[in-house]
């Protein structure tokens, strides 16, 4: 069972993702914060540009996207696969979009990815559990 | 020139702490969560990891062994 541990005492839970390049034959795993609140998955440009997919395409779509600090316009592209708490989807949308560095991480894993699965989080244990429903 | 040696995450916390890391021949546990690997660049300066992100191939890992403050709050 899918499982990750995490330190209930931490302001946010990052988790490593999985991601794989265009052409199918590396992949690169990037720090993200699972966030609930997030409709789609974010992943910083620089990150996506070394997966070998085009962010700066003029022909990818544009989403706009309300964040607390206002209202932003992100490509959006969609990467071959991303696994993230043991399991794995497929041709995944995500927004390319780059995050403080203070935040610690390189993006966000969001319900996009998660609404695949049952999610469960225990905030007093620290303990995230991912699995497919039945 | 010599390989650097594979680390574990805890290891790799110790030796290089609040720092962003690119890894190489990395390990994932089977809830995709980093397990051990070979730093090939380290800094407190996340932009550094991405420009040397450029110079590698193949599969590679970004990591931070860093925390956030516990009085910071975080809202995207």
């Amino acid at each position: 069972m899918p499982r990750v541990v995490f330190d209930p005492s931490v302001p946010s839970i990052v988790v490593d993702l999985l991601l794989e390049a265009a052409d199918g034959r590396s992949s690169l795993v990037i720090p993200v914060v699972l966030d609930t609140g997030a409709s789609l998955t974010i992943v910083a440009t620089e990150i996506v540009t070394q997966l070998g997919y085009d962010p700066a395409n003029p022909e990818l779509d544009r989403q706009r996207i309300i964040m607390g600090s206002g209202i932003e316009y992100a490509p959006r592209t969609t990467v071959r696969s991303a696994t993230a708490i043991g399991q794995r989807v497929t041709n995944l949308d995500v927004l390319c979009h780059d995050l403080p560095p203070e935040s610690g991480v390189d993006g966000l894993l969001g319900l996009n990815f998660l609404r695949h699965f049952k999610l469960t989080i225990r905030f007093r244990k620290g303990i995230i559990d991912l699995n497919r429903e039945r | 020139m010599a390989k650097k040696l594979l680390l574990t995450k805890e290891k790799i916390k110790t030796k290089y702490p609040n720092e962003w890391l690119l890894l190489e021949d990395y390990e994932l546990d089977a809830s995709t969560t980093l397990r051990k690997g070979r730093v090939i660049a380290h800094s407190k300066d996340r932009d550094a990891i991405h420009r040397a992100l450029k110079k590698h191939k193949g599969n590679l890992c970004v990591h931070f062994t860093g925390t956030l403050p516990p009085d910071t709050g975080v809202i995207f």
